[in-house]
């Protein structure tokens, strides 16, 4: 098979297009086609293995889309922990290269394994280089992604998810990678975005993937003066021609002219690509401190890369050929939440409505082991087409993890059971307590409203045992604080009886973590 | 000056041959490597150009126009090198080639500074000239980055990364070039254009590779017009060279030349040329248009079998081998729509024509594209198109191991008919326009001729197949077998005889529509537990017979027993409940048992009878004995035996009603109650002896399932709930669960199935309706009814006799078989069910 790298010395730009981001160009009969036909292929997979036969059932085997989803239940993480926790090959669809890892907040297990096969990686990895090629390009067909160009890689190291990629894509072209694959896996997360960024000072930079937040924090530290120049005179002696003019620009620009410095200022990126739960929340920071809107790609460890944006605000597009998508519209997911016996209907992506909000629902394809999990996350579905680029398939946006999480910044997902733990590692006097994610100028914070048992508590040590709690139970609410410099927390102190009231007042049952706003406003009017 | 002085002409030629190659590069697609070969084209252009031109000393003077050609001479080399790089992919050598232009500027300079050149002057076309003290470094700097140019491509072939063949002729014609360097650093042979003509060559063989091995990716198509503009070129310059040539030899010879022999000498030296004309023509047609001619070769004797062959073996054998002779490929296959809309891999040469190995329905990706009217698919188009990401991992390694490049469709109007698929060449070129015209010119006249042979097949399958069962029909089994004995090819083989038991029951419970599903079923049971070789007929309604080749005795015993076993797993042992077929086979062997087809077919028909008279689903072996003890059974001793047997059954009845009695005692009471009624309701109806049996004792059983039911339903007082009830109607497919497994009662199982069921439809387990329920049931179900109604039920009080007559008399017609219903009443009114002290009138 022909290589993006020989596609690209051949010049071959129009069949790299038609390759990578050809997709693009699928009307919704021939997405649905693709769609059908490879979940056809999945499920002859599993009705040969054991892990098959356990969630679909044994000699079950739907012959069309609707059988499937009438014969095969939803599934969670519980339904898989059994075989791949305990990695037992044997029982898969295929035969797996890679045991993806991440961790299982409010799980029974620390941490989920997701297995990738050969042809799995090989579909993440198309994907992957699509959504990298569009981070490079302004429209159609128009890409400046080449071969040796140089690879900020921000992202966590093998076994994550996010470390699959660099192995996956270096059979298909060389990047330079700053820092190089092998010395990432040896550093820390923080550490390799900063040896990364010193190296990107030296050599200069051409692609970015990383998390959001990480961009918005370095351009942070730019404009307030606190970053430039690197190891100063180290950095100068390796830096090529180019870096070298660039850096003497910046230090104009910063000691003669007085003017703050920012990256766009030292690197001039072809594609940024970022990921994580509230990259819609930096964009505008992004392109201001980098002077290039990065493009969002939505994935998660057991689902691969399963969206990617084009160009401007449209949203983002569903790969065909990565997951057979369902979709639970949100009403219904909540009550699945609060109801554990209530089974949810699902739509396909040819039956979405723009505007509405869904949980999404995965079965992998290529011989993957997820069949209808809920990965537990919301989308919302932005327009059923994009008229200005002639995409003819639904365009979503990713919204939030379902609300019994709350993930900040992509760093952590906060779960009842981690207030539960923080409330009682800090030893705090709370009669009762509900959690939301909020939005404080643009940045995503949890804020919890308590009631506590105890009047006389002042807020302000009510907040700093809680943040102190959580950053010693959560070690990645530790790192947003470390890395990102901020404080995600915000504390609301209820008046006394505002639970008791709000029962009384209310029949609705209160969720404990993402309640309503109304919820929000009655409990703190209930006095 | 001589204008037609060889020395002009060589580099004249020369010239025009590197614009004609610039001309095809430009109006060719373009890419990298066609661009920096465009370059070094100009690069040789400007040599060229500069040459001819020197020699006329055209203004302003032989010494410009040497710098000139100096300038090309110095470009030629380096972009010679930077080319090999692009072809070969080769990026690590980067900085040998910016030294390269960076050198290469520093001579120009040099050049232009006089240092390469001093002085140069032409007398006849002959150019003398001084060097400058640069000039031995130049040479040897050309001659440096051609030799890397060489070593490069060497590295490349060693390295397997390229192969020999696709670079043979690039590597020969650089070392022409090589060697028309070094002939230049040899003053005495510097002034003849040696140089031009191995370059010229070179380019050639250049643009040759190209055309030969798609290096370019680009559509090379060399038209007529511009090759046969080379060969008269050539062929002008070669002559002319050749008149000027020995007019200065007859001029040295005589001392003078004049028009008239000029004129002569032209002549003569034209009839010497027609050969040689005709041989170079010959050349170049062998060169641009050998394939072209091959191509009509084909074409006519492919044309030519298609209008005489109807038969699809021998059709698709000739298309394969026009492929092969005409493009040349590793292999060729050909996949052909096959019955249910299904394209196989058909392969005429071996054994078994056809493969699933590659199965396509049809609204398959790769079909669904060539209805849309494309003519052609690569496999490159497969791996890009987001098409086609909707293949099957399975499937895209299918192509990629059957070598897959192309893939051309046989289309007969709109329809495909089938999928030529074509791996690379032999000598890994690529395809060129014209061998894709012939594949779909080949395919389209294969199209028509393929569909008939299919069609000619499809009816010669159809008949000697049987339609129902796709097994062989009886007819073809005869073919066979007689062929067996009449070639004697197998020294001993075994014929088997097996009929379905009980499948005329099996066709009155479930309708003949289920028996043919069972019979279908059967044949594929049959089909999976024999060998390849065996040969499996249809042989009659429920009879089926087999050869099975190369064993006999005990082997064949064991054979048939398999398939027995087989069949029993698959119906009688089955979970689904109403599925009680087996299978009672009789199997002999040849030569021992029979000598002829008759013989045999009559031997193993004996076995099979001794297997249905010993209790069914069985298998024997054939033996003379057998036959001459059913034979020597008289009518008396067959009645004693059917009588013991009989009598063996009904004790299994009492034994099971037993176990009914065990769980109620309520129910065996309504059992026997229920019996006797229908046997009374039987006899008046006037059915035979065997159906009055079949009521008795389903009468008897007609409740056995309620073993199933859990007691709190079974004895609730209250009415029963839709749940309840649910379960309760499980009680008839329990019934035939239990009694499926005694043999001899089975025939019991319409009556007792349909018990539940109404003649307007509206009953279960399924609901249908008027004489399509068998009368036994129908008579069962009156008959089970009016005695629920006259006896307690722990829910309900009994009603009165007449008030369960009226409620018969109301469901007439819709619940219960009219016409059984006024027998019934009558019964009554007749006074012919009680006896006189009020007890059933037991038959």
């Amino acid at each position: 098979m022909v290589t993006l790298e020989e596609m690209l010395r051949r010049e071959e730009f129009d069949k790299i297009w038609e390759k990578y981001c050809g997709f693009l160009d699928l009307t919704l009969p021939e997405f649905m086609q693709i769609q059908e036909r490879l979940l056809m292929e999945q499920i002859e997979l599993l009705s040969r293995c054991e892990l098959g036969q356990t969630i679909m059932g044994e000699k079950v085997k739907p012959k069309t889309i609707e059988e499937f989803r009438e014969m095969v239940p939803l599934t969670t993480y519980e339904d898989y922990a059994d075989i791949l926790l305990n990695k037992r090959v044997d029982a898969l669809p295929s035969k797996p290269m890679y045991w993806i890892k991440t961790t299982w907040k409010g799980g029974t297990h620390e941490i989920k394994l997701a297995p990738y096969s050969d042809s799995m990686i090989e579909e993440h990895t198309k994907a992957f280089l699509a959504s990298l090629i569009l981070s490079t390009s302004r429209k159609k067909g128009d890409f400046s992604l080449r071969e040796k160009d140089k690879f900020l890689y921000g992202m966590a190291p093998l076994p994550y998810l996010t470390g699959l990629a660099p192995y996956g894509v270096r059979n298909e072209i060389d990047f330079e990678y700053l820092p190089s694959i092998e010395e990432a896996e040896y550093l820390g997360f923080e550490e390799r975005n900063k040896v990364g960024f010193q190296l990107a000072l030296s050599k200069g930079a051409d692609l970015f993937f990383g998390l959001s937040s990480v961009l918005v924090k370095i351009g942070e530290d730019f404009a307030s003066g606190s970053k430039v120049g690197g190891r100063g005179l180290s950095t100068l002696k390796t830096a090529n021609a180019r870096m070298l003019y660039k850096l003497f620009r910046a230090f104009i620009k910063k000691n003669i002219k007085k003017e703050t410095i920012l990256p766009k200022d030292l690197w001039d990126f072809k594609g940024i690509l970022c990921a994580g739960t509230d990259t819609h929340a930096f964009k505008e920071k992004i392109e201001y401190y980098w002077g290039k809107k990065p493009l969002e790609i939505y994935g998660g460890t057991e689902i691969a890369t399963v969206a990617t944006e084009t160009w401007g605000d449209g949203g983002l597009t569903f790969f065909p050929d990565v997951n057979f998508l369902e979709f639970i519209p949100e009403k219904d997911s909540l009550r699945s939440l609060q109801d554990k016996n209530y089974v949810p209907k699902t739509l396909l992506i040819n039956e979405i409505q723009a505007n509405q909000r869904y949980e999404i629902v995965v079965t992998k394809f290529r011989g993957g082991a997820f069949v209808r999990y809920r990965v537990g996350d919301i989308i919302e579905c932005v327009s059923l087409e994009n008229d200005a680029y002639k995409i003819k398939l639904p365009q979503v946006r990713f919204v939030d993890r379902i609300s019994n999480v709350i993930d900040l910044a992509g760093f952590t997902r906060i779960t009842k059971a981690t207030i539960d733990k923080a409330v009682e590692v800090g030893k705090l006097p709370v009669k009762d307590w509900v959690a939301s994610k909020q939005y404080d100028a643009k940045e995503p914070v949890l804020h919890v409203y308590m009631e506590m048992l105890d009047s006389d508590i002042n807020l302000n040590d009510v907040k700093n045992i809680l943040n102190e709690s959580l950053r010693q139970s959560d070690s990645d609410y530790r790192d947003i604080q470390m890395m990102l410099g901020r404080d995600p927390l915000r504390v609301t102190l209820l008046p006394r009886d505002s639970f008791n009231n709000f029962s009384k007042k209310s029949s609705n049952m209160i969720l404990k973590m993402n309640p309503s706003k109304e919820t929000i406003d009655l409990l703190q009017n209930c006095c | 000056m001589q204008l037609f002085s060889y020395l002009i002409l060589v580099p004249f030629v020369s010239f025009l041959c590197y614009c004609c190659l610039l001309m095809i590069l430009v109006g060719s697609r373009k890419n990298k490597i066609s661009r920096y070969y465009a370059i070094y084209v100009i690069s040789m252009i400007v040599w060229s150009f500069g040459s001819f031109i020197m020699r006329t000393n055209f203004y302003p003077g032989a010494l410009f126009w040497n710098r000139i050609l100096v300038t090309g001479l110095i470009g030629m080399s380096v972009l010679f090198y930077h080319f090999t790089l692009v072809l070969t992919e080769t990026t690590n050598q980067r900085k040998k080639l910016l030294f390269g232009y960076f050198s290469g500027g520093l001579l120009l300079i040099a050049n232009y500074a006089g240092l390469i050149m001093k002085e140069a002057y032409a007398v006849n076309s002959v150019i003398y000239y001084r060097l400058g003290p640069m000039a031995s470094i130049m040479a040897v700097w050309s001659l440096g980055y051609l030799i890397l140019a060489f070593t490069n491509i060497i590295d490349k072939v060693k390295s397997k990364q390229i192969p020999y063949r696709r670079v043979k002729y690039i590597l020969l014609g650089l070392i022409l070039v090589i060697i028309g360097g070094l002939l230049n650093l040899v003053p005495s042979l510097g002034k003849y254009p040696f140089d031009f003509v191995l370059n010229t060559v070179n380019a050639l063989f250049i643009a040759y590779s190209i055309y030969r091995y798609r290096f370019l990716e680009i559509k090379l198509i060399v038209k007529k017009g511009i090759a046969y503009s080379l060969y008269t070129l050539l062929l002008s310059g070669i002559y002319i060279l050749a008149i000027i040539t020995v007019q200065q030899i007859i001029s040295q010879l005589i001392g003078y030349t004049n028009m008239t022999i000029t004129l002569g000498m032209a002549v003569i030296l034209a009839m010497i040329f027609q050969p040689i004309k005709n041989l170079l023509q010959a050349g170049i047609d062998r060169i641009f248009y050998k394939e072209r001619l091959t191509h009509q070769e084909v074409l006519r004797d492919f044309s030519r079998i298609i209008n005489n062959v109807l038969d699809l073996e021998e059709l698709s054998d000739s298309l394969l081998e026009a492929v092969n002779r005409g493009l040349n490929p590793n292999k060729s296959y050909l996949l052909i729509k096959r019955r249910e809309e299904e394209y196989c891999l058909y392969n005429p040469s071996a054994e078994e024509k056809w493969s699933k190995e590659i199965s396509y329905g049809d609204n398959h990706p790769i079909i669904e594209w060539f209805k849309q009217n494309k003519s052609t698919l690569t496999i490159n188009e497969i791996e890009s198109s987001p098409y086609f990401t909707s293949l099957w991992r399975m499937e895209k390694k299918q192509l990629h191991r059957l070598g897959t490049e192309l893939i051309i469709p046989i289309r007969l109007r709109h329809t495909i008919v089938g999928l030529l698929i074509i791996t690379e060449k032999k000598r890994g070129e690529a395809y060129s326009q014209e061998e894709m015209d012939l594949l779909i010119t080949l395919t389209n006249n294969a199209a028509v001729g393929i569909e008939n042979a299919k069609l000619y097949e499809d009816a010669k399958y159809q008949a000697i197949t049987d339609g129902l069962t796709k097994l062989y029909n009886h007819r073809h089994f005869h073919e066979i077998l007689g062929k067996f004995i009449e070639d004697n090819s197998c020294k001993v083989f075994s014929v088997a005889m097996i009929d379905v038991d009980l499948f005329k029951l099996y066709n009155d419970l479930y309708g003949h529509s289920a028996g043919d599903r069972a019979l279908a079923k059967i044949a594929d049971v049959l089909r999976q537990a024999t060998r390849k070789e065996d040969i499996i007929a249809r042989y009659g309604g429920e009879e089926f017979a087999i050869i099975f080749p190369n064993i006999d005795g005990a082997q064949s015993l064991k054979a048939i027993e398999t398939l027995r076993k087989a069949v029993e797993s698959s119906f009688y042992s089955s979970s689904d409940v109403n599925e009680f077929l087996t299978i009672s086979v009789g199997v002999a062997n040849y030569p021992q048992d029979g000598e002829t087809a008759e013989e045999m077919i009559d031997c193993a028909d004996s076995a099979m009878y001794v297997a249905k008279h010993s209790g069914r689903n069985q298998s024997v072996l054939y033996s003379k004995k057998d036959e001459k003890s059913i034979g020597s059974y008289g009518g008396q001793e067959i009645q004693e035996m059917e009588d013991s047997i009989k009598s063996a059954y009904f004790s299994a009845i009492h034994a099971l009603a037993a176990t009914i009695d065990a769980k109620d005692h309520y129910t065996f009471g309504h059992s026997e109650n229920v019996s006797d009624y229908a046997v009374l309701l039987a006899e008046a109806a006037g059915f035979s002896e065997e159906r009055i049996d079949i009521v008795r004792n389903a009468g008897l059983l007609h409740d056995i399932g309620k073993i199933g039911i859990p007691e709190n339903i079974l004895t609730k007082a209250e009415a029963l709930d839709e749940e309840e009830f649910e379960i309760m109607k499980r009680h008839v497919d329990i019934s035939i669960t239990i009694i499926k497994h005694v043999p001899g009662i089975v025939k019991v199982i319409p009556a007792i199935m349909s018990h539940h069921e109404r003649y307007d439809g509206k009953g279960y387990p399924r609901g249908i309706k008027g004489d399509n329920i068998p009368i036994e049931g129908r008579c069962l179900c009156i008959v089970d009814s009016f005695d629920a109604m006259t006896t307690d039920r722990p829910y309900r009080r009994a009603l009165s006799m007449k008030e369960a007559l009226k409620e018969i008399r109301r469901g007439s017609g819709t619940q219960f078989d009219p016409e059984l219903t006024e027998i019934f009443l009558q019964l009554f009114e007749e006074g012919k069910i009680f006896s006189e002290d009020g007890k059933i009138q037991v038959a």
